[in-house]
């Protein structure tokens, strides 16, 4: 599995400049509607149209391959085991032993799996195009108590250095001798434990100092109003995109909820 | 833990350092399983160190948001909100129990956050997510197999902490700065 420590693309484009709170309604808004839809063209619509839209942010390909990577074995997965699970319509393609393949089960099941995609690609267009300062700073904005935006700011800024850290312990625990690869599946997950409890003891003693250095620096003290190094503010594009985002929202929930469009996996009303 | 209804300097330095690294035991540690050709991670280890050391409200947001990072860092970002509930439901049910216990605790602890976890997934991916009972039942075994990897390693991790690290007890307590 790869990962990366930071998704954020600096690119200095439309969608970087929308308020990181427009965008994060628009994952909102966006995942609550696609888990209303089952259709097929629906799944394959929006994603495209998120394509384009992280696309037009400047957002390198290979950030889009690697979402597509690591999603594939779900894409993969789940398709089979719902044309397993639960064959349905008159139409059948083929039969296997005891599995029949039906044409509606399958369409069915791709789309349940780019349901999926569609949802992992309407938040990172938000990830993408909003760095973790501004992100932590808009969600302070809307409410969240800025004791817990610290901490997430942190989490976030402490997770390349203990990667490093565990890196490291683990290299120094195997150059003394520690065997990760020796014995039955059990032992070997004990095995790490050494590696654990320097790593843990590690991260408790940054903790400390931390607080020592927040509370040094008087956090928490009562009647301060707090301040920000780079505020957000809404720009009048902020506001006709948010006014665009709900009434797309609300028309495409009442056509879903009043006209049944999406429902069917295969035809749109 | 925190003064007044707001977190204090202690605990908002070591809910950070949590949720890194569960987040970090999540995508860094990766042991192959022989029988399947799947992967177990220690992302629960994690999970359970911080519910059983710093208690319910900690083993929440490391839990939660630590694991739902590591699933966005990963690229699964679909799966983030599940996981942000699950796994911080998983972690405020087992901080709630195990808090400070001896082994016989933290076992009882350690079962009822699983449970939780598995039957949160499980009705996650099978309603939430529509992927039917099928779809969420291949999903029942591998996480099983987590939380037993999760328990084997977080509760030796726990005791062993406390003895090499006593300062520990110091941290949950949550010191609290009083002004003179």
């Amino acid at each position: 599995m790869s990962f990366s420590f930071d998704l954020y693309v600096q690119r200095r484009s439309w969608l970087h400049a929308v308020d990181p709170r427009v965008k994060l309604a628009f994952v909102f808004l966006g995942t609550v509607l696609m888990l209303t839809f089952k259709n097929l063209l629906i799944m394959l619509l929006s994603l495209v149209v998120t394509h384009l839209i992280i696309f037009s942010a400047g957002v390198p390909d290979h950030k889009v391959k690697w979402v597509w990577k690591a999603m594939l074995p779900i894409n993969i997965l789940i398709p089979v085991l719902w044309v397993i699970f639960y064959p349905e319509g008159p139409t059948v393609l083929f039969q296997f032993w005891f599995v029949k393949v039906t044409a509606l089960s399958v369409v069915r099941g791709v789309s349940l799996a780019l349901r999926l995609d569609a949802i992992a690609f309407i938040c990172f267009t938000w990830l993408f195009t909003t760095d973790q300062a501004s992100l932590v700073r808009s969600l302070v904005k809307l409410g969240l108590p800025f004791e817990w935006g610290l901490v997430l700011a942190i989490g976030l800024r402490y997770i390349p250095t203990f990667y490093g850290l565990y890196t490291v312990v683990s290299e120094a625990q195997q150059a003394r001798a520690l065997d990760l690869t020796k014995g039955n599946f059990f032992t070997r997950v004990r095995s790490y434990l050494p590696i654990l409890v320097a790593m843990m003891i590690s991260a408790l003693r940054t903790s400390e100092k931390l607080a020592r250095a927040m509370e040094s620096r008087a956090l928490g003290l009562p009647g301060v109003k707090r301040t920000c190094r780079r505020d957000i503010r809404f720009r009048p594009a902020d506001y006709v995109y948010t006014a665009l985002l709900i009434v797309l929202f609300s028309l495409l929930l009442t056509l879903r909820f009043r006209f049944g469009l999406g429902t069917h996996p295969l035809y749109l009303f | 833990m925190t003064q007044g209804k707001r977190p204090n300097a202690q605990t908002i330095a070591v809910t950070a350092v949590m949720i890194a690294v569960v987040a970090v035991l999540t995508f860094a540690v990766q042991i192959p399983i022989p029988a399947t050709g799947g992967y177990i991670h220690f992302g629960d280890v994690g999970v359970f160190f911080t519910a059983f050391a710093f208690g319910p409200i900690i083993g929440l947001f490391g839990g939660g948001v630590g694991c739902a990072i590591a699933d966005i860092l990963s690229g699964y970002a679909s799966w983030a909100p599940l996981t942000l509930v699950a796994h911080g439901l998983q972690g405020w049910i087992a901080g709630y129990f195990g808090k400070g216990k001896g082994p016989v605790g933290m076992i009882v602890a350690w079962a009822v956050g699983s449970i939780v976890l598995i039957a949160g997934y499980f009705l996650g991916e099978w309603f939430i997510y529509g992927l039917g009972y099928a779809n969420a039942l291949a999903e029942v075994g591998p996480n099983f197999v987590q939380e037993v990897v999760g328990g084997l390693v977080g509760i030796p991790l726990v005791l062993a902490i406390r003895r090499a690290y006593p300062p520990i007890e110091r941290i949950s307590l949550g010191r609290v700065w009083e002004e003179g």
